[in-house]
């Protein structure tokens, strides 16, 4: 049986590990080292950009920076991942032409996972390999995986999660949830699991070391002896660790302009809230990551989270997406109550549409602060109206509680009242939901086009059925800063009894109404007839 | 020629590491074979780099990523990239949907002709691709 080398590296900086990475692929493409199995970890944590991620769209660096998490780039490909001392990595170093190794990545991949996941199996961890490189366990992430080559020499790498702070991971990536609130959170959660959540207890380290060696005995058909750096690695190692601590490295990869755009969609039908939060590429044309939340229910129970794994990287057209969706509600027996895969195909389908905004001047980041009612942005126009929430005045306001405000300059609303009277709308504060539901009624009986209006993404979330009930067009725009939801006031508010103080984000108010004031309908419409098929 | 249902146009060199190269008298375009590409899968990025910068022979100066999998692209020969095709940076599929046209990586200067005699013409090619292709074959039986 043939022996490889088993070595443990154990805990080093970011940096370290990553220019141990390349001199132990270096010395093996060289010969000059026996295949290998490495174990490392990270102390510091870390953020580890896979190696074609630009660092500012995949990590949030300023809370890295203040938390002490180390930045860096791997030199295998895929995407960011959030690395704190608990976790336990596990690297392959290998020739090519070694006969137990596939050519072909896909089967390399398959092979090395399950070799991952006997040992995970062994641990009484119901592990299993899922196409694009995943290892799972009930269809939750356990273990991703990436690699590279040089020469005839390869390195695949996979992570174990032991102990997971999903709170930390959230807040140190660029992960398109929505304002990190709870059910976000959560539904992250969900979709991952570590060792710790599906025993109950973390296993000795020593174990689950012990258990992947093992299964990479069994499954490449080798023994393994534990052996230390060679001289040649450490000498390389010290050649090539100032690159990977430089910036750059790290900065190594920098895009014209953003590579991707995230965005947004809530759905609402009888069976629940659909939340769609999806990646495109910078040219539009392929969704690269997927996250379909919200309430509701669905069976089996996370068949959502293969849909997801299948959308990955398709392209942005109608027709792919609708086929995707209906073959996989068909081919998997989904069902979700009061929801049909017509329902999840417009949720979808409407999250890609608002690149609309984006041809129409609307700034990348604010896309995502832009809600419709009635129809899609493009086709919108002529606002009559600008509605504005009560909330928005101070507290001690004498106009919190009646129409009207005299412009002090104290909030926000003073500033939106401007807006509107430059651009010749009528503006209403709205001071619950009844008038809100009332003034509704009473514009479109004077037959306006459409309305501008501000609102809390919770309001919208809401009262999106209702404000489609009533028929009027419009387009609404998100606050800052907290809402009655976010503090668990809804009552207070419905019967505009709320306390607190919210602000109106004018800028893009004005950028909005400077876009549709004028305009008429249809003028870029894209979304007629066959053009509906791809954006 | 087709090779086992894999196309390697006639008129290119190629080497070792499954790159084509196109002689232009004072420049050569490198690319990936056809077998690399379906080897490979879809491609998701490309870095691209920049023209202007000097290559090695056998050294590596760029990369290109599928299925989490960085490729290491090497240069046949000594020179200067002269061109590269901007056009993947945002469509690397590019290079799966045409690896022979579309879908080319660099343009790089010779510096030393005699360094193409180094690589392979489409015959030379063939009996030493029939061998890798066996076990990619191999292994899917």
């Amino acid at each position: 049986m043939d022996t490889w080398r088993l070595l443990d590296t154990g805990v080093l900086t970011a940096a370290e590990n990553m220019a141990l990475d390349e001199a132990i692929l270096r010395a093996k493409s060289n010969n000059c080292v026996p295949n290998t199995l490495r174990f490392l970890q990270f102390s510091p944590p870390c953020v580890l950009v896979g190696h074609h991620q630009m660092v500012e769209q995949e990590v949030r660096i300023d809370y890295c920076k203040n938390n002490f998490i180390d930045i860096n780039r791997r030199i295998t490909g895929g995407g960011a991942l959030y690395w704190d001392e608990t976790q336990l990595g596990w690297e392959i170093f290998a020739s090519k032409d070694h006969p137990g190794i596939p050519l072909k990545i896909e089967d390399l991949y398959k092979k090395m996972c399950e070799a991952v996941c006997y040992a995970l199996n062994s641990l009484g961890v119901n592990a299993r390999y899922r196409f694009r490189n995943d290892i799972e366990v009930n269809k939750r992430k356990i273990s991703g995986t990436g690699g590279t080559e040089l020469g005839n020499a390869f390195m695949f790498q996979g992570t174990l999660l032991i102990d997971f702070d999903v709170d930390v991971m959230l807040k140190a990536l660029r992960i398109p949830v929505e304002k990190l609130k709870d059910k976000e959170i959560q539904s992250i959660k969900e979709r991952v699991t570590c060792l710790k959540w599906e025993l109950g207890y973390v296993p000795p380290l020593d174990e689950i070391k012990s258990a992947i060696v093992h299964g990479f005995s069994r499954i490449l058909g080798v023994s393994f002896i534990q052996q230390p750096l060679s001289s040649v690695e450490r000498k390389l190692f010290t050649e090539v660790l100032p690159e990977f601590q430089s910036m750059d490295w790290i900065e190594k990869i920098k895009y014209s302009h953003f590579k991707h755009q995230e965005l947004r969609n809530l759905y609402k039908a009888k069976g629940g809230l659909i939340r769609v939060s999806l990646v495109m590429d910078s040219l539009l044309k392929r969704i690269n990551s997927i996250l379909i939340t919200g309430d509701f229910f669905v069976y089996p129970r996370n068949a959502i989270f293969d849909l997801e794994c299948i959308l990955k990287n398709s392209p942005a057209q109608y027709n792919h997406i609708s086929t995707v969706v209906t073959d996989f509600f068909k081919a998997n027996s989904v069902s979700a109550p009061g929801l049909s895969e017509a329902d999840f195909i417009k949720a979808i389908w409407d999250a890609v549409k608002k690149i609309d905004m984006l041809k129409e001047g609307i700034h990348p980041s604010a896309v995502n602060s832009i809600f419709t009612v009635g129809d899609d942005f493009i086709n919108i126009s002529k606002p009559s109206v600008l509605l504005l929430p009560y909330c928005g005045k101070r507290p001690d306001c004498d106009y919190r509680k009646k129409e009207g405000c005299n412009e002090c300059g104290q909030c926000s609303i003073g500033d939106a009242f401007q807006l509107a009277r430059k651009y010749g709308l009528r503006p209403i504060t709205i001071q619950n939901y009844e008038m809100l539901e009332k003034t509704l009624w009473q514009l479109k009986k004077e037959k306006i086009d459409s309305f501008i209006g501000s609102c809390c993404e919770a309001f919208y979330a809401k009262h999106k059925d209702d404000f489609e009930r009533i028929g009027l067009t419009g387009i609404l725009i998100d606050v800052d800063n907290t809402t009655c939801y976010d503090l668990g006031k809804i009552i207070e508010a419905k019967l505009g009894v709320f306390e607190n103080q919210t602000f109106l984000n004018n800028s893009l108010i004005e950028q909005v109404l400077a876009l549709k004031v004028n305009a008429s309908s249809n003028v870029r419409n894209i979304n007629n007839g066959k053009s509906e098929e791809q954006i | 020629m087709d090779i086992k249902g894999y196309i390697f146009p006639d008129e290119l060199l190629y080497d070792k590491r499954h790159f084509w190269i196109k002689d232009e008298g004072t420049f050569i375009i490198l690319g990936m074979t056809d077998f690399a590409v379906r080897l490979a899968g879809e491609f998701v990025f490309v870095d691209i780099g920049n023209p202007g910068r000097k290559v090695e022979k056998d050294q590596m100066f760029m990369s290109v990523e599928s299925g989490k999998w960085v490729g290491r692209v090497y240069s046949p020969i000594d020179g200067e990239i002269i061109a590269v095709n901007e056009e993947l940076e945002f469509e690397p599929e590019r290079i799966n949907e045409d690896c022979y046209g579309d879908g080319w990586l660099v343009k790089i200067s010779i510096k030393d002709r005699s360094q193409l005699a180094d690589l392979m013409d489409v015959k030379q090619l063939e009996p030493w691709l029939i061998d890798e292709i066996k076990r990619v074959k191999g292994e899917e039986e």
